[in-house]
């Protein structure tokens, strides 16, 4: 039987991701004013994984305004799917297994229904796309208990395990989180860096140059 | 008969005013109010009848104090050469106890005089003739040392009138070389040139008008408030320095990119990186609590005042407020990167301030050079 003793000095992050998807509602029928969208908010694993051998389950806090705004979401896929007109703040908390002895992490998301940037093209948003806010986060557990040490043994979840490449398809559900998108941001992180670094080594030497005047 | 025909058979001179009395006396109308008529002041009516006013007394003078008694006491001024006896009165308490207290007052300058030899073998000046000088001895003996008096009494020559200046240096001169030839001390020094400078300095002083004296007063508040501005300015600096020491620290030591399988490049490389690693991620790995928590929240935020230029900034190089996928090597870098704007941003602003009071300097010393 493994301790609930934790492990000193490890670190174990597990990569999710977060968010909506939402399509306008076309019909025959008449449209109906405070449903012109379907939406889905989510909490998702990279790689299609299994959340379920840590996550418990997750409650999605709606809106006053829908009845039951308390969603839980007790088995994966953990997502739920509801119609509206309007936009507002999705509160997510995540429940861990027990196994885990870890305490519930929340996560705020704005719901997105409206195009907010245009097509890759240049073009006005298209009015059947679905729309897509999707956000990466990673779920970090330190000194983790041995007996959920094992589970993320078991589970190959010791290392983050990104997907190399984007994904080659331009499917909207599918994200494009990996390690090659990681990568890009980290040389555009290192760009600015050195931008940054140039004008402050411009700044000290103008410094110098008025000290000693 | 009328009353003058009487008179004149009784050799009586005018009616006198006691002839008047029996007659009826005409009841006085009082016109007292100018202005105010007649009906009105009847109403009202004139002063009240003095029964109706009730005379203030003043409080009985009581006080627990007792009476202090003073006598009237006769007293000598030892510092007078003769004996005169006056009167004063002093509390009855006193009366014997201390001697007449003005009399410090008067004490007896320790002035030393010459003979008529001894001004001629040591005392001779080109400006001042033996006359001009005895006079101003008696002067100074009989006024006390007052210099203002002396120099006004001073009159010996009306085409060469003497200010108190050379008065003075003439009266310290003769003293100074008198106490040198009796062989005592003399510690008095007179320096003219400084006096003159001196007094000069104090009229001048004196005559400051207003806006003068305002103008100074401001002067000497902005050379306090620019010492402050130094010590000010010298923290500041000293604060962007750390910054940057820091700066090249954290840059030093980051995390390298999260890999499935990583591939050591140089196993001594690879050794001497994990060495440096491990010490930070212990340093980091302290910090952070044990249980869970959200890489993104982890994000400190930059400093209230500095947020919107710090955006801005980061807006420019192509990068948004958030990192787009936060990993913990993003993460890190975006920390590093955020911290660099705030250094930049402290230094730009310590620098925009050296150069406009360098403009200052500059332009102060142009004027100082021109004017």
């Amino acid at each position: 039987m493994a301790s609930n003793k934790r492990v000193k000095g490890l670190i174990v992050s597990r990569p999710i991701y977060y968010g909506n998807i939402a399509t306008p509602i076309t019909g025959k029928k008449p449209a109906n004013p405070d449903h012109t969208h379907r939406w889905t908010v989510m909490v998702k694993g990279l790689n299609n994984e299994d959340l379920s051998y840590y996550i418990r389950k997750v409650v999605f806090k709606l809106h006053e305004t829908y009845p039951n705004p308390l969603r839980s979401i007790e088995q994966p896929p953990f997502e739920l799917t509801e119609t509206g007109w309007g936009e507002f703040e999705i509160m997510i908390k995540i429940h861990f297994q027990p196994i885990t002895s870890e305490k519930p992490v929340t996560l705020y998301h704005h719901l997105r229904l409206h195009p907010f940037e245009d097509d890759l093209q240049g073009q006005p948003w298209p009015k059947d796309k679905p729309v897509l806010s999707l956000l990466y986060d990673e779920l970090v557990f330190n000194e983790p208990t041995e007996a959920f040490r094992e589970v993320l043994v078991k589970n190959n979840a010791m290392q983050p395990n990104l997907p190399t490449k984007k994904p080659a398809s331009k499917d909207p559900s599918t994200p494009e989180f990996s390690e090659q998108l990681e990568k890009e941001e980290l040389e555009r992180l290192d760009n600015a860096q050195k931008e940054v670094n140039a004008e402050i080594i411009r700044l000290k030497q103008r410094m110098a140059a008025l000290d000693n005047e | 008969m009328s009353g003058s025909d009487i008179r004149d058979i009784l050799e009586i001179g005018k009616p006198t005013a006691n002839d008047n009395v029996p007659r009826k006396a005409k009841p006085t109308i009082e016109k007292r109010p100018e202005g105010i008529s007649r009906e009105l002041y009847s109403l009202i009516g004139g002063p009240p009848p003095a029964s109706l006013l009730q005379p203030t007394y003043k409080a009985k003078f009581t006080t627990k104090k007792k009476a202090v008694p003073w006598a009237l006491h006769s007293f000598t001024n030892p510092a007078r050469s003769d004996d005169l006896e006056l009167y004063h009165w002093i509390r009855a308490k006193e009366a014997n106890q201390k001697g007449y207290p003005f009399c410090r007052f008067d004490s007896p300058r320790d002035m030393l005089h010459y003979t008529n030899d001894e001004y001629d073998n040591y005392l001779k000046d080109h400006s001042w003739s033996k006359e001009e000088t005895d006079v101003l001895m008696r002067l100074c003996d009989k006024y006390d040392l007052k210099f203002t008096v002396i120099a006004d009494r001073f009159d010996v020559d009306p085409q060469r009138p003497r200010s108190i200046e050379d008065i003075k240096e003439r009266f310290y001169t003769v003293q100074e070389r008198l106490h040198e030839i009796h062989g005592q001390p003399y510690e008095h020094s007179f320096n003219k040139e400084r006096e003159v400078a001196r007094k000069h300095a104090r009229r001048v002083l004196f005559a400051r008008t207003k806006e003068e004296q305002e103008q100074e007063d401001y002067v000497a508040g902005e050379v306090q408030r620019l010492e402050q501005q130094r010590a000010k300015l010298a923290k500041e600096r000293d604060h962007v320095r750390t910054l940057l020491d820091q700066n090249t620290q954290q840059q030093q030591a980051l995390i390298p990119l999260t890999k499935k399988k990583g591939k050591p490049k140089d196993p001594s490389k690879e050794k001497k990186r994990k060495r440096k690693l491990d010490k930070e991620d212990a340093e980091a790995k302290s910090k952070m609590l044990p249980g869970v928590a959200v890489q993104s929240q982890m994000l400190s935020n930059v400093k209230q005042h500095l947020q919107s230029k710090s955006f801005k900034i980061l807006n420019e190089l192509g990068i948004g407020s958030r990192p787009v996928m936060p990993t913990a090597a993003i993460c890190q870098r975006f920390q590093v990167l955020e911290h660099s704007i705030t250094t930049l941003l402290e230094l730009k602003k310590a620098v925009d301030k050296m150069e406009v009071e360098h403009r200052i300097s500059q332009k102060r010393r142009r004027t100082s050079a021109t004017g």
